[in-house]
């Protein structure tokens, strides 16, 4: 091959790549997962950050780039939560079971919604779905063992079966946490070991007035006289 | 596979049009782009520093080697100077055009050495096309990066060894001794060569002349490396560059026995895909997303291949060399910097392994030349369209909109935490502590006393400003919730992720990593 050939040839591609480059900001109708990834974790930053409203239009943004994701659909139900429109986040916590049916945190938004509803059976059902996935889920193992030891209805109160999730609640908090002490304390008392209870009861008030937590701490003094005058919390 | 031509082929090409092609193609990408890659700003504030008269260094009083490469700060600066140090514009593009001429040379020093071992004709001319149309390669030769140099003296090795008649030890302790200059880690690429041709003997020398050459060469290399080694140990301290000790700070204790693993997994690696075989010839940055699915088995398959030629029997011996030193920088590449190497790293390496490719004995390597070619060329195409908008949007626009609003914003003496120091650390002139400290003693030091967490660094060296992508800020949230509510509060979000999300280009995912940066300020200097 001649000289003046090769170098037409390497002139040609050259010209072909400027050409591409150009042709680069033209639009098309998909948008690549990787974007909708971007909008998701930017809304997950904005609703834990107390910024639920501009957390909501990021992740609408993704789902609108991925609309099959579980996990946007369940952080869109959290944030929905958060803004009070319980009926929205219930349709995005069940959009995201349908999609992946075992998803740990959908099961625990949805529970503390069907709490509110008053449905402590049905909560407990979704907590414990949530822990056959994530045995280590922390609002699950609080909040179900919460509901064991404190519920009115006989009938799903059972305080030995709330006593190892709230003491690996415990546990994974290194016993740090006021609130997982509180249903610690509450567990034994509901399983009648109030010689347990009061120490835990006040171990959570010590952290409790150690970080000026003054409606936490009131709470807790009158769940620890309870617990001396012997009577489990309902 | 016996297919050698006996005689002395006719070249496809003449080693000065081999020349001018590379050259035009490298300068029509810099055309096409206008690319400075983020790592050529650590650098060049370093080369600027210098040439103002505040010395080598990436912050005014700090004698810290923030940089790898001694000719990937020294070229800078020699551009920022002759351009009347008036614009990082004219600075940039003058390296564009030294990187271009580099990877020119590279080629040039390839076909002649391809030439002198009567490669058949239509081989040597497709191995020759696929050397130039390799996308990493030609972006970073003309980048900013010194990949251009690390080409040029590998090639330069390579003809040392295989074609050079004439004083051929002092070529290859010239050559060696440029690769030094280039990287330090140079050391690792002369020595899987050397290893090779000891192992192998290629030409008609015994091994004990090949012993005598080597030798000669490694006195000439040192003599041509002395300079650097003893003026860097003399002015920061410590020959060591502060960037490698960063790095492994960062990636933890590495051995010779797991790089003798990685080396002897490579044969499985090539159809599991795990290390430095996946992004050889993929486009740089294609983890991130957005190639088509079957290109990286494929790449990775002729990765691996290219990689085991030197077990094949009845090839040359000079093949043999080269692809058992690709085989040994893949193992040192996948396994020290980490399973994904930066792409910067992998071009030699690449040239290495399609010189392996193109020297197998095979009628398969026709047409297997021609469809990698298409391959080849179609990925140059494809990432010459990414990259421009990259430059355009993502790199010069968002990144290098953040840097400019930190310093019209920060006072003097805030500090700037964050992972992408290139054009936020360039554009803001901020004091930085990026991630894993390239810039930043004061980063490795704490990274000793409390981990290497996000949030216990920051807590423990309490920066003005972060400079965070959602996904840090969504897991610092997750961390400790308090820090970027309580410690810090959001400044600026800057998003470009809607002009570039509705594209239509490939690898769209490494457009969307740096799309959305958020901005914070420590809460006690907060107007």
């Amino acid at each position: 091959m001649k000289l003046w050939q090769t170098l037409l040839i390497a002139l040609i591609f050259g010209g072909v790549l400027v050409f591409a480059a150009q042709r680069s900001f033209t639009p098309r109708e998909t948008v690549s997962p990787d974007h909708a990834a971007m909008h998701f974790n930017l809304g997950k930053y904005q609703r834990r950050s107390g910024q639920p409203q501009k957390a909501l239009e990021s992740l609408l943004r993704a789902l609108a780039n991925q609309p099959q994701s579980f996990g946007i659909q369940a952080e869109l139900g959290n944030t929905h939560l958060r803004l009070g429109d319980k009926a929205a986040a219930a349709k995005h916590f069940e959009a995201a079971l349908a999609f992946q049916p075992d998803h740990a945190e959908s099961h625990c938004g949805l529970a503390s919604l069907l709490l509110g509803e008053n449905k402590p059976a049905e909560a407990c059902q979704h907590y414990r779905e949530a822990l056959k996935t994530e045995p280590d889920e922390l609002s699950a193992l609080n909040n179900l063992a919460w509901v064991l030891s404190t519920t009115p209805d006989e009938s799903l109160r059972d305080g030995k079966s709330a006593i190892p999730h709230a003491e690996r609640a415990a546990e994974l908090t290194q016993r740090q946490q006021p609130f997982i002490l509180m249903t610690l304390a509450a567990a034994y008392a509901a399983a009648g070991r109030f010689a347990d209870a009061i120490p835990t009861a006040e171990a959570a008030l010590h952290l409790a007035e150690a970080s000026n937590n003054a409606s936490l701490a009131n709470t807790l003094q009158s769940q620890l006289a309870a617990y001396r005058a012997g009577k489990a919390l309902k | 596979m016996e297919d050698e031509v006996k005689t002395a082929p006719q070249a496809w090409f003449s080693s000065t049009s081999i020349f001018l092609v590379a050259f035009i193609l490298a300068m029509a990408f810099s055309l096409a782009t206008d690319r400075a890659w983020e790592d050529y700003l650590i650098t060049y504030r370093s080369s600027k520093n210098l040439v103002e008269g505040h010395g080598l260094v990436f912050n005014q009083g700090e004698r810290v080697h923030t940089f790898t490469s001694p000719l990937g700060v020294l070229v800078p600066a020699f551009c920022h100077w002759i351009t009347f140090r008036g614009s990082d514009e004219a600075a940039l593009w003058l390296f564009h055009v030294f990187g271009g001429l580099a990877f020119a040379g590279a080629a040039a020093f390839m076909h002649r050495t391809v030439t002198s071992l009567r490669f058949p004709s239509a081989i040597a001319g497709l191995l020759m096309l696929w050397l130039v149309t390799d996308a990493k390669s030609v972006d970073f030769s003309i980048d900013g990066m010194e990949t251009g140099f690390l080409l040029l003296f590998v090639s330069y090795i390579l003809w040392s060894l295989f074609a050079c008649s004439h004083r051929s030890a002092l070529h290859l302790g010239l050559a060696c001794g440029g690769l030094m200059w280039t990287r330090p880690d140079g050391v690792i690429y002369i020595a899987a060569l050397s290893l090779g041709v000891l192992l192998f003997a290629p030409g008609d020398k015994p091994r004990r002349e090949w012993l005598r050459t080597l030798g000669t060469a490694a006195g000439v290399c040192t003599l041509v490396y002395l300079p650097w080694f003893a003026w860097a140990w003399s002015y920061y301290g410590t020959p060591v560059p502060h960037t490698i000790t960063a790095k492994a700070n960062a990636v933890g204790v590495r051995t010779l026995w797991g790089a003798l693993q990685t080396w002897l997994m490579l044969p499985v690696s090539m159809f599991r895909g795990v290390g430095s075989l996946d992004g050889l010839f993929m486009p740089s940055g294609w983890f991130y997303g957005g190639w088509p699915a079957w290109l990286l088995p494929v790449t990775r398959f002729i990765a691996g291949l290219a990689c085991l030629v030197w077990l094949l029997p009845r090839q040359r011996a000079e093949v043999r060399v080269v692809s058992f030193a690709a085989s040994i920088l893949m193992a040192y590449l996948g396994y020290f910097p980490g399973l994904n190497p930066a792409p910067w790293y992998l071009p030699a390496a690449a040239w290495l392994a399609l010189f392996s490719l193109g020297g197998l004995k095979s009628r398969l390597v026709l047409p297997f030349g021609i469809a990698w070619l298409v391959l080849s060329m179609w990925q140059l195409v494809e990432f010459t369209r990414l990259s421009a908008v990259e430059q355009k949007l993502v790199d010069g626009g968002n990144r290098r909109a953040v840097g400019e609003w930190l310093k019209a914003n920060a006072k003097p003496g805030d500090t700037l935490f964050m992972e992408c120091l290139g054009y936020l650390g360039y554009y803001s002139g901020l004091k930085t502590f990026d991630y894993p400290g390239m810039s930043s003693p004061e980063l490795v030091q704490a990274s000793r006393r409390v981990g290497l967490e996000w949030h216990q660094l920051i807590g423990e060296l309490k920066p003005t400003w972060l400079a965070l992508r959602p996904l840090e800020a969504a897991k610092l949230m997750q961390k400790a919730p308090s820090l970027l509510t309580q410690d810090y509060r959001e400044r600026r979000i800057f998003d470009v992720s809607g002009e570039v999300e509705h594209l239509d280009v490939r690898g769209q995912g490494l457009l969307a990593f740096d799309s959305i940066f958020i901005v914070f300020q420590r809460q006690e200097v907060a107007p």
